[in-house]
């Protein structure tokens, strides 16, 4: 038990980084992301017990903490009828914690995305998880995880205005001309 | 005749997250995904904040003095 105990521990302290990550770029508040972190690591604790060791803590955590941020927005919802009061803009009371310029564009652009489509891309596209993995964590098919990131990527290049071709100049001249070229 | 086969397939559609490293440079799904990953990232190196460390010791504390009770 001592032993089982240390290594839950250590397994959960290696996995914080990454979890604060994922609450952070969720809310896109420090505060609230670390409140969050911080009730999630007591649920874990309290449940450790349900936790198989040699299975993945990474989900179980991150599954654990969504959970704790849906039911938080549920009471607020409730409380005061502006469920997205919790992603409201705040950048400018963190300007300097996001480097560059760009690097603010992106969380900015990232805060638009309705939530279900946010954690699905953050969940795949940043926090390291397959497809199926975050189908779990979210509770929804395969299918719909698969489609969410797709919709999330759209929604983002269209906020940020990447679109290729056009952000290579002599390209987006010369492309078009060069295919007919060939095609023909 | 295999060879012409091979380089005007496609790649599959979808960008792997797990592949970035095979996309083209200038698909806007790349950028994006390299923006995410940088943004998260840069989240990730921040120092882990002190309160989580005495919450994690305070646990352990509190569950060791509990087993010597029993």
């Amino acid at each position: 038990m001592e032993q089982g105990q240390t290594t839950f521990k250590r397994e959960l302290l290696a996995v914080l980084p990454s979890l604060r990550a994922f609450a952070i770029s969720l809310t896109g508040r420090h505060d609230q992301a670390d409140d969050l972190v911080q009730d999630t690591i007591m649920k874990a604790w309290a449940k450790q017990e349900q936790f198989e060791m040699g299975t993945n803590m990474k989900a179980w955590l991150f599954t654990i903490l969504r959970n704790e941020l849906y039911s938080k927005l549920r009471k607020r919802g409730r409380e005061v009828q502006d469920s997205d009061g919790i992603f409201t803009e705040n950048l400018a009371q963190h300007p300097s914690q996001y480097g560059s310029l760009d690097m603010q564009d992106f969380k900015r652009a990232l805060e638009k995305l309705p939530e279900e489509q946010r954690e699905a891309i953050i969940l795949v596209g940043a926090s390291g998880f397959s497809y199926e993995e975050a189908a779990e964590i979210c509770g929804c098919a395969l299918g719909t995880i698969k489609s969410r990131v797709n919709r999330a990527r759209q929604r983002l290049q269209d906020l940020l205005q990447v679109d290729g071709e056009s952000d290579y100049g002599p390209d987006a001249v010369s492309a078009p001309i060069t295919s007919r070229a060939f095609a023909s | 005749m295999a060879e012409v086969k091979s380089v005007n397939k496609k790649p599959a559609g979808r960008l792997s997250p797990a592949k970035p490293a095979l996309a083209r440079s200038d698909n806007p799904n790349t950028q994006i995904a390299l923006k995410l990953r940088s943004f998260y990232q840069s989240v990730q190196d921040e120092a882990l904040p002190q309160r989580f460390l005495d919450l994690l010791e305070k646990l352990d504390a509190a569950e060791g003095s509990a087993q010597r009770a029993e």
